[in-house]
């Protein structure tokens, strides 16, 4: 992961929540996915981490796929969120946000520190 | 450190071949990894890493891929130990001046089966354990 402004622990953790997320926006193929991801801010997530990750999102049953031919090309594998990938995505967003919420009001400076 | 797109697949192949991935699952792996570097224009070893590293995200290299070096000279030198100590206890049978070692021509014999038997034993322990993992496979 090249050129993210986030520790790559960080992208690492919410990668699967924010790939869940994308392909629920839109039907998506890898590449199309690593763009989004860039478009982003989460930089350059290499195919050695995000083609792993997709193919454990579809083995959990979170990712369904089709492979689409291309003209003259090897062709696309497009994700689509299947039920398991609805209740997981809101599943890890309502935790997402606990989760930040608590860390968010650690790292707040406490009225002694001020 | 750089690669050819189509040495990459090929390696890749082979790779998760060795690795005991069923034919179906490494062409999709392999198929994804054509796609996107068809599309980005990407270095494959830049994106995937080397195919070593790649395939293990998918297939953890086995005992028996790790130690493949140790085991084929070990399947080799009981083979040949085997042959050797079957064909000495054989022709020892036959003409007692022929010799090794001092061993006695059933000593031989029992000795040679013994090897071969653990050469049998090697093999199937690797084809079992080769077939478990193919059929524990999956996407």
């Amino acid at each position: 992961m090249d050129e993210s402004p986030w520790p790559t622990d960080w992208v690492r953790v919410a990668l699967p929540g924010v790939v869940l997320a994308i392909v629920r926006d839109e039907e998506s193929y890898g590449y199309l996915i690593a763009q989004r991801l860039d478009a982003a801010g989460f930089g350059s997530v290499k195919g050695s981490v995000l083609y792993p990750l997709l193919t454990r999102l579809e083995s959990d049953g979170a990712l369904a796929s089709t492979w689409r031919e291309g003209a003259g090309g090897p062709g696309r594998k497009y994700y689509t969120l299947t039920d398991v990938g609805q209740n997981r995505l809101a599943d890890y967003t309502a935790a997402w946000a606990r989760f930040t919420t608590s860390t968010a009001a650690v790292l707040a400076p406490t009225k002694d520190a001020q | 450190m750089t690669g050819n797109t189509d040495d990459y697949v090929t390696d890749l192949t082979e790779e998760l071949s060795l690795r005991d991935v069923p034919p179906e699952a490494a062409d999709r792996i392999v198929r994804e990894v054509s796609s996107h570097l068809a599309e980005s224009g990407e270095d494959p070893i830049q994106a995937f890493g080397t195919v070593k590293h790649y395939a293990d995200e998918f297939a953890p290299r086995s005992w028996t891929r790790r130690m493949l070096v140790p085991l084929v000279i070990l399947s080799g030198l009981l083979g040949a130990g085997s042959a050797l100590m079957l064909l000495n206890g054989i022709f020892g049978f036959i003409n007692p001046s022929h010799g090794l070692w001092g061993l006695e021509p059933s000593a031989r014999v029992v000795i040679g089966a013994v090897l071969f038997v653990c050469l049998l034993a090697l093999i199937a322990m690797m084809t079992v354990n080769s077939r478990r993992r193919l059929r524990d496979w999956k996407i």
